[in-house]
């Protein structure tokens, strides 16, 4: 698996400046948070998932997650349906943190346009390169 | 940048000011205290499951859910509020969650120290006496393009009224929580004898923000901020906000870091199980059974509690000393095992330490 600046970034994945990861499966994208927000975030104690069937507007709130008492968003990163949510982080949270990317998965969404809007995420050459920018940024002046 | 420093404001506005300012994109930092106190959920919170809302409208307290994290927490005039509102992409704000109150937090230390209170942060998000009471009340959280965070400096507390607003178990409960806040949390007052002017108290947070930024521009609320206040009032406290809450609260009851009060049930084939329990880091610093099973002798239940009193919380360690402990003393429970008991306190515990 690729690192970036000490990162996991998965090469098959698709990524948000919001630091969701989108995976594709069939016809369907399972949505998570990748490594590098969960390492940020700190130990996760609470999750906050939205309701499966109902509508995903890009760019609206898809979950939202607690640690040290800091309330987390990550925005919906395509349009369509939410299909299923992952209910295990209602009780281990921490999922996310020791397995972004595999049990810590968030949602499986129906996307209404998948061929015409996944060409507005990030692969993981774009997100490496957005990344290595992002830290440069507020290492240099934070 | 500016400061605004909006002194005691009626209502609901030390709250919906600083969501108002992150909508708005406004980079500021706000000083400000409530004219009458009200109680404030936390996002991840349901409010049925946390707070009594008969009691609340008994004492005239209002209510509003906040986008931040943490707990249910009474809000008055003897805390003065701090809210700091930067862009996610501004530099000034750290990348981690941990490093943004290790920063931000140093204002609010810097402060208690300037007014005599020596104090040091414990991380994630604690401020601590030298005896390790806790001080502050911090969070934080993204909303919008914007980071928030918050938290006060602690004139003094009402800690009977904070207690009797949230909903328990029972009324021993009750009276645990109010020990262990009692035991666990300190204020000026408390530290100092007597509490600092606020205008004092005021200026030396100020200038520790300024230390921190830069100087600050004073600000003052604009007709855009006041509707967007209102807006903001308006949504943080409606059906449709409240009914978004999880359904499954955020459990139990976190004193500071690391120390928790904590309530579980198991239904075994002999009865239901209950226990309290207070949690000190990895170890149960008090356990206590209860519930509708049988146990011979009595004295048992005594048994029950010392043998995981002072017990690190690792896997199987609560099954095992309650299984010798009931073997040794030769207990007698019809249709409940150590596992039924040890499962009790599992659900006792916050999320994670299952």
């Amino acid at each position: 698996m690729p690192m970036v600046e000490g990162y996991n970034l998965p090469e098959e994945l698709y990524y948000t400046a919001d630091h969701a990861w989108v995976k594709v499966e069939g016809n369907q994208v399972r949505v998570g948070m990748n490594d590098f927000a969960q390492k940020l975030a700190g130990e996760i104690t609470f999750v906050k998932l939205p309701k499966a069937g109902k509508e995903a507007i890009s760019g609206k709130l898809l979950s939202s997650m607690q640690s040290g008492k800091w309330a987390g968003r990550l925005q919906v990163p395509l349009n369509g349906k939410i299909i299923e949510v992952n209910k295990e982080l209602l009780y281990q949270p921490k999922k996310i943190n020791e397995d972004c990317y595999g049990s810590g998965w968030l949602a499986l969404l129906e996307p209404s346009d998948l061929a015409g809007e996944l060409g507005q995420l990030m692969n993981v050459e774009q997100a490496a390169a957005w990344l290595k920018e992002e830290i440069a940024r507020h290492t240099s002046k934070g | 940048m500016k400061v605004y420093q909006l002194g005691i404001q009626p209502g609901f506005a030390s709250m919906t000011c600083f969501h108002a300012l992150a909508r708005l994109e406004e980079e500021a930092v706000v000083v400000v205290s409530p004219l009458e106190p009200y109680v404030s959920v936390g996002y991840f919170q349901n409010r049925e499951q946390v707070m009594d809302e008969v009691k609340c409208r008994e004492l005239g307290l209002p209510v509003i859910r906040r986008k931040v994290g943490g707990g249910t927490v009474l809000l008055d005039m003897n805390q003065i509020f701090y809210h700091v509102i930067l862009r996610r992409d501004n530099p000034l704000l750290p990348l981690s969650v941990e490093e943004r109150y290790r920063k931000f937090s140093q204002a609010p230390i810097n402060t208690y120290r300037r007014l005599g209170v020596p104090v040091r942060f414990k991380p994630v998000n604690d401020i601590l006496t030298e005896s390790g009471r806790k001080i502050s009340g911090e969070g934080g959280a993204n909303i919008g393009h914007c980071a928030v965070f918050t938290g006060s400096i602690i004139l003094d507390f009402d800690v009977e009224t904070m207690v009797k607003i949230l909903r328990v178990p029972d009324e021993k409960f009750r009276d645990k929580i109010q020990k262990t806040l009692a035991g666990n949390i300190s204020t000026l007052k408390q530290e100092l004898g007597q509490v600092p002017l606020r205008a004092e108290i005021e200026k030396v947070l100020i200038q520790e923000w300024e230390t921190l930024f830069g100087p600050l521009e004073p600000g003052i609320l604009t007709e855009e901020i006041l509707a967007e206040m209102a807006q903001v009032e308006k949504e943080l406290t409606s059906e449709a906000f409240w009914e978004s809450s999880p359904q499954r609260a955020w459990p139990p009851l976190k004193i500071k870091a690391g120390t928790y009060v904590g309530q579980g049930n198991f239904k075994a084939i002999g009865g239901l199980i209950t226990v309290m329990i207070i949690l000190d880091g990895e170890r149960l610093a008090e356990v206590e059974f209860s519930g509708d099973f049988s146990l011979e002798p009595k004295e048992g239940l005594r048994d029950l509690n010392q043998a995981l009193t002072g017990l690190d919380i690792q896997p199987g360690s609560i099954e095992n000393a309650l299984q010798q402990v009931i073997e040794g003393k030769k207990l007698d429970l019809p249709g409940v095992c150590a596992a039924d008991l040890a499962q009790a306190v599992i659900n006792a515990l916050p999320a994670n330490k299952e």
